[in-house]
């Protein structure tokens, strides 16, 4: 068990090595240098001032040096400088990361406080026509992305009823209510995928401990449907969803970055997407490695409750 | 995102059937074990597909085809025809604010998606399903290196690697676009194919192929492979819809084919400012792009739950 759990950090470490290495050379595949971004075109003679410029954001030397330098920042919490704007990269990021992660949680609370009524429901009344529609809608409500969910929000909700701000976000700091309107929408537009999944992976699970014979038995004991399906059912059922809204919280940071482009939102999606329209190559790199390094501690943490609840896996099929 | 644990197999009537031994293969029983839900999408992707070709045949043979003008043309520029109009018999789904042809921007806007998902099923299917079912079989070394080469490349969230790997193209042509999706997505096939390998490396039809002293290559492609195909074609429905999803999020972006180029995607982002004036233009590729990753979840979920109950019925 504490091997295993060695084990599986060393290739969590060797993961983020990897995607950093990833990001940091595929980067250097853009074209054109970015020295010509910070140094004026006309200054670009003066050797000095281009040496001055090339240590102060790290880009003398081979690739391999540069890439050693910026992990050893990397560690100590610094991404290095950014082109486009006068700030480290780390504190780019550090000013935005509350607001997508924000975004991201209330869009996995919706997600799991809709598809766990749905899905439960679903699992009750299995194979009747309840059950057909709801299993039909949630097919649907996969199948739609999020931008097009977001668009039409947007068209009802902002143009249409004029009840809740089609673009921008208020810090939390500064009106709690603005805040909620604010988020209520784009947070919405994230989760209906990731409610349809929850809410089927709910559905099959339940019906799955629904065959239980220890709901046989609490059914001949005389017990309510509805204390069975939410004290008996649920809790066994929920492993499953849980590790699944765990992986998904992961995803959810790739797909802001559509989302908070439609609602004006300047989260770190916003800022990467806007970084790689501006070519500001270290602020892409920044963000894209602490995003990666987000979903792949988080895999490693499904590994971990894995590990912790299900005990077939300690046998080292692993 | 759809994953492969959602699937609920719930097909006990088809693992009857198999058990009973009446299981005909060919086309038409094929078609026939279908349920209506199924038929009706797949009739919803042959007609994706022929739009899709459609729009190739008149790119590639300068050809005309009824319906179908230059979906960047601005019609009001050159013959008056108003901006944001009604169908009609000339403009089979109306205009859009640029006066441009919407049916014609639908159709092309379908080559792209259709030739991007094509092509990235092309590139799992032949590449990831090559190399997941052969390190699936050999096992060892080179096994450990591909899968952990594979885990680094899953290891980013979708769309960020994409969106990185896309902007260093200077030109998006529909063939840069699909080659970087296509190459993305070998990572996630090959890991479906192993894990299918796998189980295929253990049943007994592969062991007696060896006792027999059957080559490597021939065990690989004769025993491994086939038993791979069928879960990994189900897979590949799955994957193009999330392909479909992704790509119009990338076009939704602007990172897609380079405007003025049509995608759905871009056809929403651009009728977006406009829906007040005219919400046709948004309507159509939005429910065109739902419908056919829809029908694509159906299908492939379809698909699913047949190879499982095979699966069942072999144990």
């Amino acid at each position: 068990m504490g091997k295993l759990i060695i084990v599986r950090l060393l290739r969590m470490f060797a993961t983020l090595l990897a995607v950093s290495a990833i990001t940091f050379f595929m980067l250097k595949l853009l074209p054109g240098d970015p020295i010509n971004q910070i140094v004026p075109l006309e200054k670009l003679d003066d050797l000095e001032l281009v040496a001055e410029k090339e240590r102060e954001y790290n880009l003398h030397g081979s690739s391999i040096e540069q890439y050693g330098r910026w992990l050893k920042g990397a560690l100590r919490g610094d991404l290095g400088k950014a082109i486009t704007q006068p700030k480290r990269v780390s504190e780019i990021i550090g000013d935005r990361w509350t607001i997508t992660a924000e975004l991201a949680l209330v869009s996995v609370i919706f997600s799991v406080l809709l598809a766990l009524p749905i899905g439960i429901f679903s699992a009750y009344r299995q194979g009747r026509t309840s059950d057909r529609v709801l299993s039909a809608g949630l097919q649907t409500g996969l199948s739609i992305p999020s931008f097009v969910i977001g668009v039409f929000l947007i068209l009802i909700f902002a143009e249409n009823f004029k009840i809740l701000p089609a673009t921008g976000w208020t810090r939390l700091s500064d009106s709690v209510w603005g805040n909620v309107k604010g988020v209520i929408l784009p947070a919405i537009a994230l989760s209906m995928a990731n409610m349809a999944v929850f809410a089927r992976l709910i559905r099959a699970d339940m019906i799955a401990t629904l065959q239980e014979n220890y709901i046989l038995s609490a059914k001949a004991k005389g017990m309510s449907d509805w204390f069975i399906l939410f004290r008996h059912a649920l809790r066994p059922s929920s492993l499953s969803v849980i590790t699944v809204i765990a992986l998904n919280l992961g995803a959810l940071l790739g797909g802001t970055v559509v989302i908070e482009q439609l609602f004006a939102i300047g989260g770190l999606g916003r800022q990467l997407y806007d970084s790689i329209l501006r070519r500001d190559y270290f602020v892409v790199q920044g963000i894209t490695v602490v995003i990666a390094s987000v979903y792949v501690v988080l895999n490693t943490m499904v590994d971990f409750v894995y590990l912790a609840i299900d005990p077939r896996i300690r046998g080292g099929r692993h | 995102m759809s994953t492969v644990a959602d699937t609920d197999i719930e097909s006990p009537l088809i693992v009857e059937e198999i058990l009973e031994g009446d299981t005909p293969t060919g086309f038409r029983p094929f078609v026939r074990s279908m349920p209506w839900t199924i038929r009706i999408a797949s009739v919803w992707l042959l007609i994706t597909l022929a739009a899709a070709l459609g729009a190739w045949i008149v790119e590639i043979f300068n050809t005309k085809l009824p319906g179908l003008t230059d979906p960047n043309y601005n019609h009001f520029i050159f013959e008056q025809e108003p901006a944001n109009q009604g169908p009609s018999a000339k403009f089979w789904l109306g205009t859009d604010k640029l006066a441009r042809d919407v049916f014609s921007r639908l159709v092309y806007g379908t080559r792209v998606s259709v030739t991007v998902a094509l092509t990235a099923v092309a590139f799992g299917l032949v590449l990831g399903g090559f190399l997941g079912s052969l390190v699936g079989m050999i096992r060892g070394r080179t096994e450990t290196g591909i899968m952990a080469l594979v885990d680094v490349i899953l290891g980013f969230p979708p769309l960020i690697l994409l969106l990185v790997m896309v902007s260093i193209f200077e030109t998006r042509s529909l063939m840069v676009i699909s080659a970087v999706i296509g190459v993305l997505s070998i990572a996630p096939y090959t890991r479906v194919a192993r894990a299918n390998a796998l189980s295929a490396a253990n049943r007994e039809y592969v062991m007696a192929a060896r006792a027999i002293g059957a080559k490597p290559m021939r065990v690989l492609f004769r025993e491994i492979i086939p038993n791979v195909v069928p879960a990994l074609t189900a897979y590949a429905f799955v994957a193009a819809a999330v392909i479909m999803v992704v790509e119009g999020s990338l076009a939704f972006l602007g990172l897609s084919v380079q405007p003025p180029d049509p995608t759905w995607g871009s056809m929403i982002f651009e009728a977006r400012g406009d829906m007040r004036q005219n919400i046709w233009p948004l309507i159509y590729p939005s429910a065109v792009m739902v419908f056919t990753v829809l029908a694509l979840n159906v299908v492939g979920d379809w698909l699913f739950a047949r190879n499982a109950a095979r699966a069942a019925a072999l144990d």
